[in-house]
């Protein structure tokens, strides 16, 4: 199956060429676009939202970023500007990956594959504890495939920042695979913002050798379409894996958050938190699989999905699964969707909050709650600044008298 | 303080309140008691302002510095201002919000409705500190979200702490002894009784003579099927826990 579509996100794939890319090519012709009838797509058909011609986005880089941290590296053209790149001591960065590093699969992989040029790697040594977050900034939408190897006991945070300006019909596939060696800690932050004509199909992949702390957070209030997908797997015992994230959605934005997380190993723990935040015509997508192998006893996993739904024509669909194979597993899952309750708001009100302050308070209290899983501080004060200039400050609006 | 005549007040289809009359004066601790489903909460509620009910007649009187107003016309955040405090039974989680940063928000709307000036954050830690040595909170109490994770005495101090700062002129204890054990029972009755004065009153609703052993009425009323059907002095307290409800509401 060929569409329009298709043939010209062929044709504009990258002119480099790699096995990768051959390989995700031939992933397409063969499998075309994600529709209806793919489970893992469900409810998001990207045909929908991908413009036949996307242009290139203009990216504003907000300036308040940079005051984060000194570690600081610019993506162009899929690829790291190695000459505006300022790293801590035993951390580097090359334009290249290693060439057994696969494909990341499905779709989301595909695309990031025929675009994203040779890919980077950015390796913190054994032992490195860098003394503040490395900030990566998009500049533009040829999002590479990001290989990052965390090494034995070194401890990283890390910030992803996509901002696209409103307008551009653009197209960013980004691709994350991070690879957290044994005793290694690495916080990953991503955030996503502006770029309401902007397609934003991304794919982060963990993989968590023993004792290993992986710590994922995805903060999205842009984009028309923004689908993330993030797939973990823990290979060695006593490993923790938390994966978390916000969607503030409005308009007619659509959000599709796909989590596969699977417990390879004994004594083993992960825990799953995922908001989303739906005003006006918004539509959100959870899809959540929590697996635990036949061999991996005593494993303590849980995983929830939040909505909190402040319009009567906004629409979420929520897909929390379970699969356990082993028999000695603490394993929880749920999900709520919910709009504020009477009751909680009259509590604030009857201590002299009026009602539509009541209200921002319970809806702030309720976004916050998530980003609040954020460690790095810097990073969390970040996200929640986003929070406020992105959404809270528009959906808001509403509860004025 | 507060009269109430004839109240009647209905969730949906259901008349909970099916004529209510009652007076507090100032310097009065009523107790409300009765079996469950008696309408004792609904009377808090209603008094409080929960949207849930609807007054279907009666009135409800309040005068504070010899202004009288009629409460039923006010908002529940408008009767908060006014000094009408309600104690939850079931106090509401707010992660994500500081128990510090709720109870400044809620002192600073009370006291720039009242005319008093609102306190920036120092000053107001200062203003708190005794009150949390009152019962027996940690300081540390202030920097954790509002409710979320608390014990079920935690959140009942809490409750009182929120009464403590606000100093209103009418409380609306809900059930606050429900779930307690004896020693978080204790304080949080000393809390109560270490707030009253002549000018202030209080109102328990409570299932259990319990707590009237430690925070001591001057009247007790006793509630069946949304009506009083017996006023006394805290004798009635002592004798309801002896024989129960079965011989007045069957009388």
């Amino acid at each position: 199956m060929t569409t329009q579509l298709l043939e010209n996100i062929l044709t504009n794939a990258s002119a480099l060429d790699s096995t990768r890319k051959r390989i995700a090519l031939n992933y397409l012709e063969e499998n075309g676009l994600p529709n209806r009838r793919n489970e893992a797509w469900k409810y998001t058909t990207p045909e929908k939202f991908i413009a036949n011609n996307p242009s290139a986005p203009k990216v504003k880089i907000h300036p308040a970023l940079l005051d984060i941290s000194p570690y600081q590296i610019y993506f162009k053209n899929g690829a790291a500007d190695l000459s505006r790149t300022q790293l801590p001591s035993n951390v580097s960065i090359t334009n290249s990956i290693p060439s057994d590093a696969k494909t990341l699969p499905g779709f989301a992989g595909a695309l990031n594959a025929v675009n994203a040029g040779l890919g980077v790697t950015l390796t913190i040594s054994a032992r490195t504890i860098p003394d503040a977050p490395i900030l990566i900034m998009h500049e533009d939408d040829k999002a590479p495939m990001l290989f990052i190897q965390v090494e034995k006991l070194a401890k990283v945070s890390i910030l992803e920042a996509f901002s696209a300006d409103l307008e551009n019909d653009s197209l960013c596939a980004p691709a994350t695979w991070i690879n957290l060696a044994e005793g290694a800690q690495a916080e990953h932050v991503k955030t996503v913002i502006g770029g309401r004509g902007q397609v934003h199909i991304a794919t982060t992949q963990a993989t968590l050798a023993r004792d290993a702390l992986f710590d994922s957070f995805v903060f999205a209030a842009g984009s028309k379409l923004m689908r993330q997908e993030l797939q973990v797997e823990i290979k060695g015992q006593g490993a923790h894996a938390n994966a978390h994230g916000l969607f503030a959605l409005r308009g007619t934005q659509h959000a599709d958050q796909h989590v596969s997380l699977l417990h390879n190993a004994a004594h083993t723990t992960s825990q799953q938190l995922f908001k989303m935040v739906l005003d006006d015509e918004s539509r959100g997508i959870f899809t959540g699989r929590l697996e635990v192998a036949k061999d991996a006893q005593k494993v303590d996993a849980s995983q929830l999905n939040k909505n909190l739904v402040l319009s009567k024509k906004a629409h979420v669909d929520t897909r929390p699964q379970l699969m356990v194979h082993a028999d000695d597993v603490k394993c929880a899952h749920g999900a709520t969707v919910g709009q504020l309750s009477a009751e909680e708001i009259f509590y604030l009100q009857s201590r002299g909050l009026t009602q539509s302050r009541a209200q921002k308070v319970l809806c702030h209290a309720f976004a916050s709650d998530a980003v609040m899983h954020i460690k790095s501080d810097s990073l969390r004060l970040w996200v929640s600044d986003l929070l406020f200039e992105n959404f809270e400050q528009f959906a808001l609006e509403k509860f004025e008298e | 303080m507060i009269k109430i005549t004839n109240l009647h007040a209905k969730v949906e289809d259901n008349e909970i309140l099916k004529g209510i009359s009652l007076e507090v004066k100032p310097g009065e601790v009523h107790a409300i008691m009765g079996p469950n489903g008696s309408g004792k909460s609904t009377l808090a509620k209603v008094i409080a302002g929960h949207p849930s009910f609807e007054v279907t007649s009666g009135e409800v009187l309040y005068s504070v510095n010899k202004k009288e107003k009629n409460l039923l016309d006010l908002e529940a955040d408008e009767r908060a201002k006014e000094g009408i405090f309600l104690g939850f039974q079931y106090p509401v989680e707010i992660p994500g919000v500081t128990n510090l940063h709720f109870l400044r928000e809620s002192f600073n709307a009370v006291c720039t409705h009242q005319g008093v000036k609102p306190m920036e954050e120092n000053e107001f830690r200062q203003y708190l500190k005794p009150k949390l040595e009152l019962l027996e909170m940690d300081p540390s109490f202030l920097d954790r979200a509002v409710n979320a994770g608390f014990s079920g005495g935690e959140k009942k101090k809490n409750e009182i702490l929120q009464m403590a700062v606000l100093n209103p002129r009418l409380a609306l204890l809900d059930e606050t002894d429900s779930g307690l054990d004896i020693d978080a029972l204790r304080v949080v009755a000393k809390g109560v009784n270490a707030l009253k004065n002549k000018y202030n009153s209080v109102v328990l609703v409570t299932h259990y003579q319990r707590l009237l052993d430690y925070i001591v009425p001057d009247y007790v009323h006793v509630l069946s099927q949304g009506k009083i059907i017996k006023s006394g002095g805290k004798e009635l307290a002592l004798e309801l826990e002896e024989r129960g409800y079965d011989w007045l509401v069957k009388a």
